[in-house]
């Protein structure tokens, strides 16, 4: 029975930081309507410099995702207009065209990583990484909860914004109905280009949250690309408590499956529960 | 306040507005009335910049306006509430009010503003909590309305505030655009289905047809034109 506990409460932590890494994505698309393949690539880039920062310079990861985020925000505001705005304009389905851009995207800098820190795996361990931590009478290494408290303060803080502030209410309603957004007096433009700097800013938080947990390498991002897309079509695009709601199941399928099940079995669940998702409710489930 | 010179407008290689030109006076309340097809819509969709007109020009209070995006049009006051409403379906009523009133100008007198908006929609007031996309057809209406008067505006472009509602609630809807100009003063431009209704509310009416403004006056010459009744009110 223990064992399942242990494996219920590390999936739901691994659930938190995997919803840190899929919220910016989930924004994006049903805010934006930007489809960022490269977003957990770009993840991995600042989960590759948290790592150079602490291995160099002794920084903390849980600081330098506080000063990666901000700055992935300003590369946010530079690739829209540079990147984005010529691939979506003018085109018939922004979604497809903005998949093969970000997919080349995150091709380079696959490549690029390779090139700077060649492809052997990497670790962040820091002096607390694998202590104990208490949590309802049982343990977890400090690294995952830490990692878990990112992502959670992640998603609760972008639903904050969305649904509390002047702003967010101003980025919905570009979603909802942008010609009655633009009659108002919102410039609908610039709310997608904040939209999506905030979501590759999100993107460095994720990132590193989940570079905490795993040990990494180049093409790391494409596998937990494939789990972040997951819990966003399962969440539904735009939909944040739903991100997180569909990240958790995530993280206990993985739990569980990964405690109860041979490995090979966890990719066959979580696939074929997306599958059965995509044939009942192709919108997603919280949505 | 508001002219329209010779205004044309093309979807693809298609007219659909052709040398329209109208004017609406401080303080009237001007009519725009003409069968479906006729090019109303796309007109007033060109007047607070949603679409990019051909040729002509748009005065509004002195500013040329030709060719300003929707954003920049809603700031000097010209506030259009469009056909279909426009509202945020997943957003509460009290959200879309406040919205309108997005813009630095009236977000300073928002509180205030909400309140007549309440006073003027009561129904609003007991809806304030509920998803815009869950009202009934004449609640969103009203929605619509209350959220171009959060805007403060000083022309208030209404465009089938009727459509689709019943005879009993379009008939409110129109009277209380009367009451909005003899009671705050408002200067409107209406388009509306409910041609005599209107015309009898009006101050002065242009008729449109096949992208051509065909003919104008007082409303209440126009409403015992022989050709119009016959055509538009089907006496």
């Amino acid at each position: 029975m223990n064992i399942v506990w242990t494996s219920l409460i590390s999936g739901l932590l691994l659930g938190c930081a995997y919803a840190g890494a899929a919220v910016g994505l989930s924004l994006a698309m049903g805010m934006a309507r930007v489809f960022n393949l490269a977003h957990t690539a770009l993840g991995l880039v600042c989960g590759y410099l948290a790592y150079f920062l602490l291995t160099t310079r002794g920084i903390d990861p849980l600081v330098a995702a506080g000063l990666l985020a901000p700055l992935m925000f300003l590369v946010g505001l530079a690739l829209w207009p540079t990147l984005f705005r010529p691939t979506v304009r003018g085109v018939a389905d922004p979604a497809l065209s903005t998949s093969i851009l970000t997919l080349g995207l995150a091709i380079v800098i696959e490549n690029l990583l390779s090139k700077v820190w060649t492809p052997n795996p990497r670790v962040i361990s820091t002096a607390y990484s694998n202590q104990a931590v208490n949590l309802l009478g049982l343990t977890a290494p400090a690294g995952v909860v830490i990692a878990a408290g990112l992502g959670l303060v992640l998603v609760l803080g972008i639903y904050w914004f969305l649904n509390r502030t002047f702003l967010g209410l101003a980025v919905q309603a570009v979603a909802q109905n942008p010609d009655g957004a633009r009659l108002v007096g919102i410039r609908a433009e610039l709310m997608s280009m904040l939209v999506f700097a905030l979501s590759v800013g999100t993107a460095a938080v994720g990132g590193v949250g989940l570079a905490m947990i795993y040990s990494f390498g180049p093409a790391s991002y494409f596998d937990w690309l494939l789990t972040v897309l997951l819990i966003v079509v399962v969440g539904g695009a735009g939909a944040i408590l739903g991100t997180l709601a569909a990240a958790l199941t995530v993280g206990i399928v993985l739990g569980l499956g990964g405690a109860l099940l041979p490995q090979a079995w966890n990719s066959l669940i979580l696939f074929g529960m997306l599958f059965i998702i995509l044939l009942l409710r192709p919108y997603g489930l919280f949505r | 306040m508001l002219e329209v010179r010779d205004l044309a407008v093309y979807y693809g290689p298609f007219p659909a507005v052709r040398e329209a030109s109208i004017r609406v006076e401080p303080g009237q309340l001007v009519g725009l009335v003409g069968p479906n097809g006729a090019g109303k819509t796309t007109l007033l969709r060109a007047v607070s910049g949603l679409l990019k007109p051909a040729a002509g020009r748009i005065l509004f209070d002195g500013f040329d306006i030709t060719g300003w995006p929707a954003e920049r049009v809603c700031e000097l006051g010209l506030v259009h509430v469009p056909e279909g409403r426009g509202l945020f379906p997943r957003l509460t009523v009290l959200d879309n009010l406040r919205l309108g009133a997005y813009l630095p100008r009236a977000r300073v007198e928002m509180d205030r503003t909400l309140k007549e908006v309440f006073d003027l929609f009561p129904r609003l007031h007991e809806r304030r909590r509920q998803l815009a996309g869950t009202l009934s057809g004449g609640e969103q209406q009203m929605l619509a309305i209350g959220r171009g008067l959060m805007a403060r505006p000083r022309l208030l472009i209404l465009d089938e505030p009727t459509l689709g509602l019943s005879p009993r609630l379009a008939y409110e809807i129109l009277e209380l655009v009367k009451r909005l100009k003899t009671e705050r003063g408002l200067t409107l431009l209406v388009v509306s289905q409910e041609v005599l209704h209107l015309l009898n509310i009006a101050d002065y009416a242009f008729v449109m047809e096949t992208g051509r403004i065909t003919a104008e006056g007082p409303a209440s010459a126009l409403i015992s034109d022989p050709k119009m009744r016959q055509v538009y009110v089907g006496l």
